[in-house]
């Protein structure tokens, strides 16, 4: 098992991570699966006005092929997503989202 | 407003002239706000007095430029263009502001300056159209709540 997946497994076992429906814009199937949940504010616009930046961050081999203006699902809530990058050594990713 | 400077009449004013712009497309209105506006009172329209100058001395009379800054603020997830939105409300505003440039008497006339555009990543995009307005009104030498 990769390093990540052993630390996602320790992270979901921990009851870190949250259950994620991701609904492809190209009418694929949604998919779910277990994704780390950060949604801090921040301000913006030379502090006029205020943001939530929720991120998700999860295994590069979860959700293979996410992309900006995908919709994911989280607690209930809808988000679509804005940008995917990779994180370290490209085996994470993190997608910044916006709620919908 | 008694005891209230000329300027701050003028700022009181301009707030009156866009509490119902505002309140048509469904924005909130704020001046000089210190802590950021959230997602849920954009779209928003936001005055803020800048500076104030001298121009002229002449006997007793005082003629002044007072600097505001108007802000229409929006949020769009897209397609929905938040630039788009924020345009269309400061289209309004101005349009209220520049109906009377006295300002019922206030002032002696008020022009246009300049306009920025500002765009951020944010939950929803957020974008912000600053304008700014120079307002040219008189008063007594020696005192700012006296119309000269």
């Amino acid at each position: 098992m990769a390093l990540i997946d052993v630390l996602y497994a320790a992270a979901a076992h921990a009851g870190f991570l949250q259950q994620c429906t991701w609904h492809p814009a190209d009418g694929r199937p949604p998919v779910s699966d277990l994704v780390g949940l950060r949604a801090p504010d921040e301000s913006v616009l030379g502090e006029l006005a205020l943001s939530t930046q929720t991120v998700i961050s999860f295994p590069a081999r979860v959700f293979a092929g996410i992309a900006g203006g995908d919709a994911v699902e989280i607690a209930g809530v809808r988000y679509q997503v804005r940008d995917v990058r990779a994180v370290g050594d490209g085996s994470e990713r993190q997608a910044t989202l916006s709620r919908q | 407003m008694p005891g209230s400077s000329i300027r701050e009449q003028i700022l009181q004013a301009l707030l009156a002239r866009l509490r119902p712009i505002a309140t048509a497309h469904g924005a909130t209105l704020h001046r000089s706000p210190t802590v950021a506006l959230t997602r849920a009172q954009c779209p928003a329209l936001v005055l803020f007095p800048e500076a104030e100058a001298i121009v002229e001395r002449a006997n007793d009379r005082v003629t002044r430029e007072l600097v505001v800054r108007l802000v229409a603020l929006a949020r769009a997830v897209p397609p929905v263009v938040a630039e788009t939105v924020a345009d269309q409300l400061l289209t309004a505003a101005h349009a209220a502001l520049l109906a009377d440039g006295n300002l019922g008497g206030l002032t002696l006339g008020i022009r246009e300056l300049e306009c920025e555009w500002e765009v951020e990543d944010a939950d929803a995009v957020a974008a912000a159209l600053p304008a700014r307005y120079r307002i040219t009104y008189r008063t007594l030498a020696r005192d700012l709540a006296a119309p000269g």
